[in-house]
């Protein structure tokens, strides 16, 4: 491209051409950072179910721990974007939706292990809850952004299922541990691994 | 009638403007693939459209390699819309 003055009519097609040039077919993504959180969640879910339930010991929740290998993905793919060359509204919007995400697990956690110190006893099913509202209310606003409906229905099914042990643990109401565990492991096969699997699907499709 | 931006009235800097107002930040490279020219020549073009305050240039590092980040501006935005404008009043669109 030299440097010369245009016609208008140039100038308007210039525009529409680097409009399509800049259009990321890939917009979407290839899902696999979905895939990644909905299967790593759901492998340590049901380590922690069964190791807690043959043994009985709930020192096997320490497996949870596991999931911060997630967060080494996310490293690796935050470099990868930063090698892409540029980043979309989307991508921002996407990113910071799930910082945030990050950032309140974090802070749970620690809220979490602070009481466990001083009180003796850790709240540790609020991370059950961050877990299910927080990364449900993740999935509908990405959802909403790359026009996913399953991460749409995905997430409003994890907040809601989140909601309801919030409203056991209020009234005091028992609840099944098989029962929890089962579910939240289906929150995060419908709000991230089926939406992962789409999204690939629509990435292959596109490429 | 509305005068066109004589800055963003050349082939090399619309295209610039134009792939900025459809990104929220864009590197040195990924303009230069996509607008085919010279890194020289976008060099001056992205240095005359910074002056004029419609993008803002950060200098970064990649690793090891330097990184080169445009944003298009509030000022810029406003100035490509006013010239859009112009276009379609030249165009009668």
């Amino acid at each position: 491209m030299e440097e010369r003055n245009l016609t208008e009519k140039e100038s308007l097609e210039l525009i529409a051409n680097m409009i399509s040039r800049s259009k990321s077919k890939l917009e979407i993504g290839d899902g696999n950072v979905f895939l990644l959180w909905g299967i790593l969640s759901v492998i340590v879910a049901t380590t922690v179910w069964v190791s807690v339930s043959l043994s009985h010991n709930p020192a096997f929740n320490g497996f949870w721990a596991l999931m911060a290998i997630g967060a080494l993905f996310n490293y690796k793919k935050a470099k990868e974007a930063k090698a892409r060359g540029y980043s979309s509204y989307t991508d921002k919007v996407c990113s910071t939706v799930w910082m945030s995400f990050g950032i309140i697990c974090l802070a749970t956690f620690i809220i979490c292990l602070f009481f466990e110190f001083y009180a003796g006893y850790g709240p540790w099913v609020l991370m059950f809850v961050i877990a299910l509202i927080g990364c449900g209310s993740g999935c509908i606003a990405t959802g909403a952004l790359l026009k996913i409906r399953t991460l749409i229905f995905g997430g409003i099914f994890s907040s809601i299922f989140g909601i309801l042990l919030v409203g056991c643990m209020l009234t005091n109401t028992a609840v099944s541990y098989d029962g929890v565990m089962a579910t939240f492991i289906l929150s995060f096969i419908l709000m991230m691994v089926t939406p992962g699997l789409e999204m690939r699907h629509i990435a292959k499709k596109e490429q | 009638m509305k005068e066109l931006d004589p800055l963003l009235h050349t082939q090399l800097r619309l295209a610039i403007m134009s792939l900025l107002m459809n990104v929220d930040e864009a590197d040195f490279v990924y303009l230069r693939e996509k607008t085919e020219s010279t890194a020289g020549n976008l060099s001056v073009q992205i240095d005359k459209l910074s002056s004029a305050g419609y993008i803002t240039v950060e200098k970064g590092f990649l690793g090891k390699k330097t990184r080169t980040v445009c944003h298009i501006t509030p000022t810029g935005r406003a100035a490509f819309i006013a010239y859009v404008d112009a276009l379609k009043e030249y165009l009668n669109l």
